[in-house]
């Protein structure tokens, strides 16, 4: 299957949604957590966060990451770097975390 | 940007953004789980065994605290059960919040035998007066202690953070060693018979000093590790943390100082200092609470908040007892004080924590190689919410019906008391066992 590098990112955005923090439940797209993906010949890098810089399911959720975006066709290799600024705050969550969570501010 | 972005406000602007400098790397599960695990399970064995054991004989919730069916229960329950399950906690925690690897896996797993053998022989030993058992699990379980404070200082030294949550793990290890020293003590002079030395002072030295020393300093630390976790809050003022460990600190040593030398003007100042101390966590719990995002409530943490009042209530009552002395109600307070601490608040507090805990161990062990990879349940799945609702109210019900009776000397009321308790124990044993189940028949499907 060939894509164009805009395909294979949007393909790329939506596994990373398959990937649920073990806690909430919630996808990690959904939770605020990648700030960034970007392709380049084939190579696909990917910056996120977690919740906090203790969050016992890191290593988890950036291998959970890495193995969702893996395999994808356009995607050759895979890095993830994990980054902490700017912060994650719960402003990050979209409107369909926030109804999950029960938060309705 | 492309096509299928989140839809978070702020992710446009962020992925325009470089990364920052990547963190450093993250502890994974200690031991693949195992070891944390195991303790859980023996801690959780011990506790449903003491549960069974109260039920059957509730009269020791009434009658004074040296009775030895007492001291045998309550050393099942306490530093066989409830400290089973913290120190499992411990080593999975500590090398996540310090940020380093367990240092001395072995010692923990030497650890885990010394208190397999000490679950059997100490509360029996103690309960029937046969001595030599209660000196082999005493034995057994100083050494496990000993080798539980050099994994844990070692493992804080390995790291740098310093705050108040990081500083609890080694303080409390430290009075677990003074705590079995002070069993010690008591043991030796049983047959040393050493003049001026006062049993019954140095009994409540050494409760206090395992109750407040190592399960106290640990929930004014690791509270605030947890909490802001689970329900997606924050803490609002870390000083008001330090304050309220370090307060509770001192109390602690005016506390064992002023009952060993029976002083109870200096024991009930200094229980008021560690008053003060639990009302400062209890203030920052308050406002973690309010600040938390997710706002589905779950009866684990209910359980736990139900905890944290008994425990404020109990440390009022403390203060008085500190200071009551000869007074026609002090034997029935003290019962109630014992109750309202051990099978209330400490185990309300600890077994409500656990059921965030045991489901996410067994998730990180069961589906944690398999995310990104297949579609698996998500942690709080893994517990029955029902099972855990049925723990919460029986528990509950039960902490405050057997400290009533203590006060009453009622021992019809204790009795339904002991079983409502060894109703919810068991209702939480369901549950944990229901989440373990995961570890051997896991529910995954293709993505």
């Amino acid at each position: 299957m060939i894509t164009t590098n805009e395909e294979t990112e949007a393909l790329i955005w939506r596994a990373l949604g398959t990937v649920l923090d073990p806690e909430f439940g919630v996808g990690i797209v959904d939770l605020g957590l990648i700030y960034a993906v970007r392709l380049e010949d084939g190579v696909a890098s990917i910056a996120m966060t977690l919740t906090s810089q203790t969050c016992p399911a890191g290593v988890v959720l950036m291998e959970g990451a890495r193995a969702a975006v893996e395999g994808l066709p356009g995607v050759r290799e895979v890095c993830v770097a994990l980054v902490w600024e700017p912060a994650w705050t719960p402003e990050r969550l979209t409107a369909e975390a926030r109804e999950q969570l029960g938060w309705n501010e | 940007m492309v096509a299928g972005a989140p839809r978070s406000p702020v992710a446009e602007p962020a992925a325009r953004r470089p990364a920052a400098t990547p963190a450093s790397p993250m502890v994974a599960l200690v031991a693949g789980g195992r070891l944390p695990l195991a303790f859980i399970a023996l801690g959780g064995a011990a506790l449903l065994v003491a549960g069974l054991w109260l039920a059957l004989e509730p009269t020791l919730a009434i009658v004074p605290h040296v009775h030895p069916h007492t001291i045998g229960l309550v050393h099942l329950w306490l530093p066989v059960g409830l400290l089973g399950l913290c120190v499992g906690t411990v080593y999975q925690m500590l090398p996540v919040i310090v940020g380093v690897s367990l240092r001395g896996e072995r010692w923990a797993w030497a650890h885990l035998g010394l208190h397999g053998l000490a679950a059997g022989a100490l509360p029996y030993g103690l309960a029937t007066s046969r001595f030599a058992w209660a000196g082999l699990g005493g034995t057994a379980f100083a050494l496990g202690a000993g080798s539980f404070a050099v994994v844990v200082w070692r493992t804080f030294l390995g790291g740098r953070r310093r705050d108040a949550i990081a500083w609890c793990f080694p303080l409390a290890a430290t009075w677990l060693t003074l705590t079995t020293l002070a069993g010690t003590v008591m043991v030796v002079n049983r047959f040393a018979g050493w003049p001026g030395l006062s049993a019954l002072a140095w009994l409540r030295a050494h409760a206090h000093l395992g109750l407040a020393g190592f399960f106290l300093s640990l929930l004014q630390g690791a509270t605030f590790q947890l909490v802001p976790m689970f329900v997606l809050g924050t803490v609002r003022s870390p000083r008001r943390v330090g304050w309220g460990l370090a307060l509770g600190q001192a109390g602690l040593v005016g506390l064992v100082v002023g009952l060993l030398g029976a002083q109870p003007w200096i024991a009930g100042g200094a229980a008021v200092v560690l008053a003060g101390g639990v009302a400062c966590t209890a203030v920052e719990l308050v406002a973690v609470w309010r600040s938390r995002r997710k706002r589905k409530g779950e009866p684990s943490l209910r359980g736990f908040l139900l905890g944290a009042w008994l425990l404020g209530g109990a440390a009022v009552l403390g203060v008085a007892l500190a200071t009551m002395r000869g007074a026609a109600l002090f034997w029935p307070l003290a019962s109630a004080y014992g109750s309202g601490i051990i099978v209330g608040a400490l185990s309300l507090m600890i077994l409500g924590m656990l059921g965030k805990i045991v489901p996410f161990l067994v998730w990180m062990r069961a589906y944690g190689g398999s995310v990104g990879r297949r579609t698996v349940p998500a942690a709080g799945t893994l517990v029955s919410v029902t099972w855990m609702h049925v723990w919460c109210w029986a528990h509950g019900t039960g902490a405050v019906v057997l400290t009533a009776a203590a006060v009453l000397g009622a021992e019809g009321v204790a009795r339904v008391g002991a079983w409502l308790l060894l109703g919810g124990l068991a209702a939480h044993a369901v549950a944990m066992g229901a989440a373990a189940r995961h570890l051997w028949q896991r529910r995954e499907d293709p993505l």
